[in-house]
C-alpha cells in the first residue's frame, strides 16, 4: 500500500466522522429542553436552537390559551445574542398570575448577534375560571430590560 | 347520551357483550344533521331486514358535557344490532346541538363473532371503531379489539377478557390496553350484572394557542371501573339502573357515577323514554365526562309488546308444544314467549342452524315435516342466549352445553 493510499484512507475516515458529527449536532439541535420547577404545577420547554430573527425589527411575541386545568403560554424572546438560557417564573395571587420568562447570561465568548428563542409555558393545577395573565420577558446583565408582553384574561376549564 | 358510552353489560344478551367503535359526522350544521338522520334510518332499515332491534331516538336534554357549552340541547339517536347464531353486530350513534348550531356526536359500530352455541363456555373475538367530535373541536377516532371467554349457566354467567388498540386526536396515536372481569344473573325481575375493568392508556391535554401550533401533552392514566347495573323489561316498561365506581391507579380520580332510564311504550313501535345520570371520561373512546337528563321519544322498528290480550306476561317462561297437523305429514312447532320480538328455534332437525318462528296470534310458529321420536331444541328470544324451553326436560348436548328435549307424537 502506497503513502498515497494511506493518506486517502485517513481523509476518508475523516470525511465520516465530520459527516457523523455534524448529523449528531443536527439531531441535538432538534431535541427541545425541558425544566420543570419545584412548586406550582409548571412545565417549561425551551427550543434548543435559537435562531436569527427574521427582520432587525422583530419583537418579542406571546399568546396564551386555557384548557382543562391549565394555563398554556408559547412565545418568542428577542435576546442580545445566543449565549442566553431561558427558566420561568410564576406568582399566583387569586385569580391572577404573573408570569416571567427570565433570560440569563450563561457567560463564554458570544459573537454579537441578535437572536430569537421559542419557548412554551404550561402551569396547571388551576381551578376553573377565568384568570387575568401578565407576561414579562426580563432579560438580566449589565443591561437589564423588562418588557410587558401579554396582558389578556385567560378562560381555565 | 348513555346508549353510546357503556357497554352493553347490563343488556338483554349479557352472553353477548359487544365492543363498541363510534363514527363521528361532520360537515355543515344543517347538513350534517340530515347525513345524521338519514344515515340513522339506513341503519334502522338494514337491521329490521336482518330481523334484529332497531330503535330511533329524538328529543331534548338538559346536558353539562366539554365542549357544549349550552345545557339545554335538542338530541337525535339510533341503535340498531343484529345477531346471528355465531356473529353479532351493532351499531349507534347520538348527536347533541343547539339552536345556535354547537354540536357534539358520537357513533358505534361493532361486530363479534363467536364460538358454538349451547357451550357452557363460549370464546367471542370482537373488534370495533369509535369516534367523538363536537364543534369547533377535532374529533376524537379510536380502534379496538377484544377477545373473552363467556362462561354460560341457564340463569347466570361471567366472563373474563383483554382488550386493546389505539386512540387518535390531532394525529396523535396513544394506546389502550383493559382486562375484565364480570358476571351477570337472572332475578325474578330482570338481570343483574357486575364486571370490572382495568384501563391503561394515555391522557391528552390539548390546548389550542392562536397564532402557535397547538399545545400537545401526554400522560399515561391507568386506573379502574367497578360497573353494576340492573335491567329488567316488562311488557310496557323498561327500567335500567347503573352505577360505578372508579379508582385512580395512576394520573386518574377516583370517582364515581349513577344512571337511571325508563321507557314506556305507549304503542308498540313508540316509546316515551326519560334518563338521568352521570358518566365518566373515557379516555379509550376520547368521551368527555357528561351529566344529562333526557326525554325522548324512542321510535322502534319492531313491535315491542303483544297488543293481542291474553298473551303471556313474561318472556322469562318460554313454553314449546308440537301438535301434528290434520294431515298427518305436518307438525306446527308453538313457542310462547310473551313480550319477545323475535323467537328462533334450533334443534337436530334444523341441523342446529336457527330458524326464526312466525308471531301468529299470542304464538310464534313454525311448520316442519318432523320424524316421530326424541329431539333436541333450544329457542333465543330477542336475540339474546339460546334456551331450554320451561316445560322442557333438560339434556346435556355433545357440547357440555344444555338443551331441552322434546318428544315428537
Amino acid at each position: 500500500m502506497s503513502r498515497n493510499d494511506d493518506l486517502s484512507a485517513f481523509l476518508r475516515r475523516v470525511r465520516r466522522v465530520a459527516i457523523l458529527a455534524a448529523l449528531s449536532s443536527g439531531a441535538l439541535a432538534c431535541t427541545d429542553v425541558t425544566a420543570t420547577t419545584n412548586g406550582p404545577d409548571i412545565r417549561f420547554v425551551v427550543e434548543s436552537s435559537p435562531s436569527a430573527p427574521a427582520s432587525s425589527s422583530s419583537n418579542s411575541t406571546a399568546n396564551a390559551a386555557g384548557g382543562p386545568g391549565v394555563v398554556v403560554v408559547i412565545g418568542r424572546i428577542v435576546l442580545p445574542s445566543p449565549c442566553y438560557g431561558l427558566s420561568p417564573r410564576v406568582q399566583r395571587a387569586g385569580q391572577t398570575l404573573e408570569v416571567a420568562v427570565v433570560a440569563q447570561s450563561v457567560g463564554g465568548s458570544c459573537a454579537g448577534v441578535v437572536t430569537t428563542q421559542g419557548y412554551t409555558l404550561r402551569v396547571g393545577s388551576l381551578a376553573s375560571g377565568t384568570y387575568h395573565l401578565r407576561l414579562t420577558h426580563d432579560i438580566e446583565g449589565p443591561i437589564a430590560l423588562r418588557e410587558l408582553v401579554l396582558e389578556m384574561d385567560v378562560n381555565v376549564e | 347520551m348513555e346508549q353510546v358510552s357503556r357497554t352493553r353489560m347490563g343488556g338483554k344478551s349479557p352472553s353477548v357483550v359487544l365492543l363498541c367503535a363510534s363514527v363521528y359526522i361532520g360537515g355543515m350544521p344543517r347538513f350534517r344533521h340530515a347525513l345524521v338522520a338519514s344515515s340513522l334510518l339506513v341503519i334502522a332499515r338494514s337491521a329490521l331486514f336482518a330481523q334484529s332491534d332497531a330503535s330511533i331516538d329524538g328529543g331534548a336534554s338538559h346536558l353539562r358535557q366539554t365542549g357544549l357549552p349550552q345545557a339545554s340541547v335538542g338530541t337525535l339517536g339510533a341503535r340498531a344490532r343484529w345477531d346471528a347464531i355465531r356473529a353479532s353486530f351493532a351499531t349507534s350513534a347520538i348527536s347533541a346541538f343547539t339552536p345556535e348550531g354547537a354540536y357534539t356526536a358520537q357513533g358505534v359500530v361493532a361486530a363479534s363473532v363467536y364460538a358454538e352455541p349451547l357451550l357452557s363456555r363460549r370464546w367471542e373475538l370482537g373488534g370495533a371503531l369509535s369516534g367523538f367530535g363536537g364543534s369547533g373541536a377535532l374529533p376524537t377516532t379510536s380502534a379496538q379489539f377484544l377477545a373473552r371467554e363467556h362462561f354460560i349457566g341457564d340463569r347466570a354467567g361471567a366472563f373474563i377478557g383483554v382488550g386493546g388498540g389505539t386512540v387518535n386526536f390531532a394525529r396523535i396515536w396513544r394506546h389502550a390496553a383493559s382486562a375484565q372481569l364480570g358476571g351477570w344473573w337472572r332475578l325474578r325481575p330482570g338481570m343483574f350484572s357486575i364486571a370490572a375493568n382495568a384501563t391503561d392508556t394515555k391522557s391528552l391535554l390539548h390546548v389550542d394557542v392562536p397564532g402557535f401550533e397547538a399545545y400537545n401533552e401526554t400522560h399515561p392514566v391507568t386506573y379502574l371501573d367497578g360497573v353494576a347495573f340492573w335491567q329488567s323489561n316488562w311488557d310496557r316498561l323498561e327500567l335500567q339502573l347503573g352505577a360505578g365506581a372508579r379508582g385512580g391507579l395512576r394520573n386518574a380520580r377516583a370517582t364515581v357515577w349513577g344512571s337511571a332510564s325508563a321507557a314506556v311504550w305507549v304503542a308498540p313501535r313508540l316509546a316515551l323514554v326519560v334518563a338521568r345520570g352521570r358518566v365518566l371520561e373515557d379516555h379509550v373512546r376520547g368521551l368527555p365526562q357528561a351529566q344529562y337528563l333526557t326525554a325522548a321519544l324512542r321510535v322502534g322498528l319492531r313491535d315491542h309488546y303483544n297488543a293481542t290480550p291474553g298473551a303471556p306476561p313474561s318472556i322469562d317462561a318460554t313454553l314449546l308444544s308440537i301438535t301434528r297437523v290434520e294431515d298427518g305429514q305436518h307438525h306446527v312447532i308453538t313457542v310462547r314467549a310473551g313480550g319477545a320480538s323475535t323467537v328462533e328455534i334450533m334443534g337436530d332437525f334444523t341441523d342446529w342452524e336457527p330458524v326464526p318462528l312466525a308471531h301468529i296470534g299470542s304464538s310464534w310458529q313454525l311448520e316442519r315435516d318432523l320424524p316421530q321420536g326424541a329431539h333436541r331444541v333450544a329457542v333465543r328470544v330477542d336475540g339474546g342466549p339460546w334456551r331450554v324451553p320451561s316445560n322442557l326436560p333438560r339434556v346435556s348436548d355433545d357440547f357440555g352445553g344444555s338443551v331441552g328435549l322434546v318428544s315428537v307424537p
